[in-house]
């Protein structure tokens, strides 16, 4: 591969290829897997937009969401009746019992995304190092687990990670040539930044910062206002734009939000404000007051055997090393480590966006899944690459050639043996027993209950026992279940997912279940038992 | 490197080596085979060798010796495990541990002699980087440290072997009279170390002469007689007729048997030799029971040692090991012994560890070790070298992280269930029941269900067990080993157990449960 193509359309024809094998693996799997636990809840929101209003659940900007919901609401699906965000995600879900279908169709609003997210990195890549590098990087982000499977399902996460790399490709433009076409354009991104998920608040000011170092330029305050003003007005549109107060928004709960995210001495301001202030896009207020609270609040977390609700500070390192693939982590590695050596300061600054990201994401209360961090692949991604093209070029021996061949292997075929299980996967410093790592969305979140089913079928199972993370409705398949209390055993089939398992075995509660063994997996993260 | 440095830099990794191998000698309890080896070996010094004439005696006097000079007794007329329990419980049980320890101390010469070996041949053949680069790998391979730590025959020969051949490449080279004892020496000691010598040692030998394409005449002949007066020495220069004639008969092929017949009527030296030679002969045509991915066989499947060259091997190990033959294919000497000895492995009938190929990683041994140098040599960037350098901290911290349990260790590429590839000395020897009387001992298990192969007199050792009958499930403690469970998949003896999660894992072979 030459450092520098002469030909666009090889480039472009690069990408599109490594896109489309990517959207493909991810398709794959849309129909496998059962719904997710936030998909009815996105799906209900995203529905209800593009129903004309965004009231049933305000904790996530609308864009993915709706992104999601166009297949169901140009089919003409009914709107749900109840206002409870997952029964109303199932209403649609199990409408006409096309359960498969219609979640396989809302599924393939985030393709889009997927293919922007590829598209906007190896664009930014290219901004800082060779088209090589660019291609490269595409082909390593699209072999990454955690990307590949958030990528398969309705929810925000991948959209954050899309977030990520348009912004800043959208910064480094208009740093390059501070226009007010580009200044628009920054805007536009940041916008789109916006609607993709709340993350993209505290993940982007610090990369946007390290970028402007980089690149030792500063922006304009005419242009920033300019991108501020467009950016402002595209989130408004993203939310309708609505204009009322919050409380008028969401009567009670917007108050009550705002009461409890708000810092002690603004109390008194936010609770009047959350009644008599109209401000455009109440719900993104609302939305982010949930979050804020949220955050103080923490979250039921589990990591190495421990519960927690706020958390540790190295939730996140531990679950990116244990997510990600040992070989691209040892690219990434070498490549920081030119970059390091180079002393090249915009490059320096991809490598920063990456420790940024992450280090924003240690101070979060809320420790549930590697998803919370997908953005800073695609810096990384970029600053692998550079390691593999460097290995390559410098490599006067075989021998050097051929490791970084065999990482490769390793890396692709690794990853690829598991298809379609990316969700659930961790790499081999995990086995045998990644649920000792962690659980929830890293390993569990629901997506085997389809398989479930089908397990009950084959067994020819009348009668099930199940402690399993779903909001699946099995009930609606004839598969009758029942739940159970946990400290007491009870006899004939049953099902139980890692989430429950962990949790209730690091509160003791599953003592008598660690004594057997499974008859079968189903999927990687249920166990189904048997006890005569 | 000079002189000084690379002698001390061999010293200091074959110390390093030895206090290794020694680890669990006090840890593992007796292995299967470890009191028969041991009981024949005691009564060398006796005067005769009859019991289990299926090994030579070279490896067995060397490890008894320590008990003959401690002044125990012979064992009284028993079987021959029993015999050799009788010496390894004599001065009670409280001092098995350190009885056993001081018979497996033995083996660690030839841990030493494989070292010696390894360091010569590669100082001949390349630079003293590579001979002390090929000791460090000989040396750091888990196969090596664990069979080197038992009173077991395989260690032996893993030595002796190389040992044979290094010196019938000196005597290729230039036949002087000095290099034709050293021929017939090595090769006397290979023959008396294990009888798979006679099988690896001919086709590599072949290998050799074709590849030199000269023999002298005079001086092979000269060789081969010293070699027969050292074998029959290591018989005590024994002279009698065969004990079992029929066994001599049985084992010759078919157009051979009346002549058999006549020579199982006459004396002969070292008839131990003759008879021992045919009893492994029978066995090999009777097969044993082995097992591999879940298949149970009895005579032998081909691609056995093949995969456990794989699985037993640290990757890196074979990493180089496969770049340092892709460099040397225009010397293919060393990398072509290995394959020769592969291959007369994998026609073999008995399938019951790596162990049998022993001998082939002292070559590989070299092999990978001019790999290493020759990348460290010739990198031009710091990839290619960090990339060597974290390939060794994998190999050493990898098995380093195993200490002591070199003998049932496999690489990354077989877990998290190593059973399922195999068992047997791979895996489970009864190696750890010493550890399962401690495990008893400190959760105060008063009575336990056991299924598993072990020489050791458990009750002495705190066990009170009764035996697992197949099919019949039961509650409490129930203790079963690997080859067991591995061996009972077809007849679903114990296919009840699965349902269960084991409470514990004592090392790395024995499954303890408790069934409520």
């Amino acid at each position: 591969m030459r450092r520098d193509w002469d030909w666009d359309w090889k480039y472009v024809a690069a990408i599109a290829a490594l896109t489309i094998v990517a959207m493909v693996r991810v398709a794959s799997t849309h129909r496998v897997f059962s719904e997710v636990l936030d998909e009815p809840a996105h799906l209900a929101a995203g529905f209800e937009w593009l129903k004309g209003r965004y009231v049933i659940d305000a904790s996530h900007p609308p864009l993915a969401r709706i992104l999601g919901a166009i297949p169901l609401w140009l089919a003409d699906y009914p709107l749900p009746e109840t206002r409870e965000m997952v029964k109303a995600g199932n209403e649609l879900l199990y409408h006409g019992d096309r359960y498969l279908k219609t979640l396989a169709r809302a599924r393939m609003g985030n393709l889009l995304l997927f293919a922007v997210a590829i598209a906007a990195t190896v664009e930014w890549a290219r901004r800082a190092f060779s088209t090589t590098v660019a291609v490269v990087s595409a082909a390593l982000l699209t072999t990454l687990p955690p990307v590949l499977g958030h990528a398969g399902f309705i929810t925000t996460d991948l959209a954050a990670l899309a977030a990520i790399p348009v912004a800043l490709l959208a910064l480094d433009r208009y740093l390059e040539s501070r226009t007010r076409g580009r200044a628009a354009v920054l805007g536009v991104a940041l916008g789109f930044g916006l609607l993709t998920k709340f993350s993209f608040l505290v993940y982007f000011p610090p990369c946007a910062l390290l970028l402007a170092l980089g690149r030792r330029r500063r922006p304009e305050v005419k242009g920033i206002a300019l991108a501020l003003g467009v950016a402002a007005l595209l989130v408004w549109a993203g939310y309708r734009f609505d204009f009322r107060t919050p409380n008028a928004y969401h009567p009670h709960h917007a108050a009550h939000v705002f009461h409890v995210a708000a810092p002690k001495p603004l109390q008194q301001f936010a609770d009047w404000a959350a009644v008599n202030l109209p401000i455009p896009a109440p719900a993104l207020a609302v939305g982010l007051g949930m979050l804020q609270a949220h955050n103080q609040e923490g979250h039921n977390a589990y990591l190495f055997g421990e519960m927690r609700m706020n958390g540790w500070w190295y939730y996140f390192p531990v679950v990116f090393f244990y997510k990600t693939p040992l070989p691209y982590q040892l690219l990434a590695a070498w490549g920081a480590l030119l970059i390091v050596l180079s002393r090249d300061r915009l490059r320096l600054a991809y490598l920063l966006c990456a420790a940024a990201v992450m280090g924003v994401a240690m101070t979060s209360d809320i420790n549930i899944g590697i998803r919370h961090i997908l953005p800073l692949y695609a810096p990384l991604s970029i600053v692998a690459a550079y390691g593999v093209v460097e290995i390559w070029k410098r490599a006067r021996d075989a021998f050097g050639r051929t490791i970084l061949a065999a990482l490769l292997a390793w890396l692709f075929a690794g990853v690829a043996l598991d298809h379609p299980d990316y969700l659930a996967w961790f790499n081999e410093a995990a086995q045998p027993n990644p649920a000792h790592i962690a659980v929830d969305s890293n390993l569990d979140w629901g997506q085997d209950t389809l398989r479930l089913e089908k397990a009950v079928r084959e067994l020819k199972i009348d009668h099930i026992y199940v402690d399993v993370m779903t909001n699946m409705r099995l009930d609606k398949f004839g598969i009758p279940v029942e739940g159970f209390a946990p400290a007491v055993k009870p006899t004939g089939w049953v099902a139980v997912s890692e989430t429950p398992y962990t949790f209730h075995t690091a509160t003791g509660s599953y003592g008598w279940l660690s004594t057997y063994r499974p008859v079968r997996r189903i999927g990687d993260s249920i166990r189904l038992y048997y006890f005569p | 490197m000079s002189r000084i440095a690379y002698i001390a830099a061999i010293a200091a990794l074959t110390l390093l080596a030895v206090l290794r191998a020694a680890a669990p000698h006090e840890e593992y309890a007796a292995t299967l085979d470890e009191p028969i080896h041991l009981a024949a070996g005691f009564e060398w010094y006796d005067g005769h060798y009859t019991t289990d004439l299926t090994h030579p005696p070279l490896a067995r006097i060397v490890c008894a010796l320590p008990l003959r000079l401690a002044g125990l007794p012979s064992p009284k007329p028993a079987n021959m495990v029993d015999r050799g329990n009788q010496l390894l419980y004599h001065r009670g049980v409280e001092l098995y541990e350190e009885t056993l320890a001081s018979a497996r101390r033995g083996n660690l010469l030839f841990l030493i002699l494989g070292v010696v070996v390894v360091a010569l041949w590669a100082r001949r053949l390349f630079s003293r980087a590579v001979a002390v680069t090929a000791v460090a790998l000989y040396t750091a391979h888990p196969l090596i440290l664990g069979h080197a730590g038992l009173v077991t025959t395989d260690m032996a020969v893993a030595a002796t072997l190389p040992l044979a051949l290094f010196a019938l490449e000196l005597f290729l080279e230039r036949p002087s009279w000095r290099r034709t004892l050293f021929l017939g020496i090595a090769v006397g000691v290979g023959s008396l170390s294990k009888f798979t010598f006679f099988v690896y040692f001919p086709p590599c030998a072949l290998l050799l002469v074709l590849l030199r394409r000269k023999l002298p005449v005079k001086q092979t002949a000269a060789a081969i007689a010293i070699a027969l007066l050292v074998v029959w020495g290591g018989y005590r220069f024994h002279f009698a007729k065969v004990t079992d004639p029929n066994t001599i008969v049985f084992a010759a092929p078919k157009p051979l048997q009346p002549l058999a017949t006549r020579i199982a009527q006459l004396r002969l030296p070292a008839p131990e030799l003759i008879e021992g030679i045919a009893q492994v002969k029978l066995h090999d045509k009777l097969g044993h029971g082995g097992y591999l991915f879940g298949r149970e066989y009895t005579n032998g499947w081909w691609p056995y040692f093949a995969v456990l060259l794989f699985y037993k091997s640290p990757i890196p190990w074979l990493i180089f090991a496969a770049w340092g033959a892709a460099l040397l294919w225009r010397k293919p000497v060393l990398v072509l012994l290995p394959v020769v000895i592969l291959l007369v492995a994998s026609t073999s009938t008995i399938n019951i560890g790596v162990r049998h190929i022993l001998p082939l990683f002292a070559l590989l041994s070299i092999v990978a070790a001019y790999a290493v140098v020759d990348v460290w040599g010739k990198a031009r960037d710091a990839f290619s070298r960090v990339a060597v350098v974290a390939l060794l901290v994998w190999l050493a911290g990898g098995v380093a992280a195993a200490h002591p349990d070199y003998l049932p260790w496999f690489n990354e590429a077989a877990q998290p269930t190593p059973s399922r590839i195999t068992v047997d000395s791979n895996l489970d020897w009864g190696q750890d029941v010493l550890r399962l009387a401690k495990v008893v001992r400190d959760r105060r298990i008063e009575h336990l269900h056991v299924a598993f192969f072990t020489p050791v007199r458990i009750g002495g050792h705190g066990i009170n067990a009764t035996g697992l009958t197949p099919h019949v499930p039961v509650q409490g403690w129930v203790a079963i080993s690997e080859h067991q469970i591995r061996f009972a998949e077809d007849s679903g003896d114990y296919a009840w157990l699965s349902a269960y999660r084991p409470v514990q894992m004592v090392g790395e072979s024995i499954r303890l449960y408790h069934i409520p």
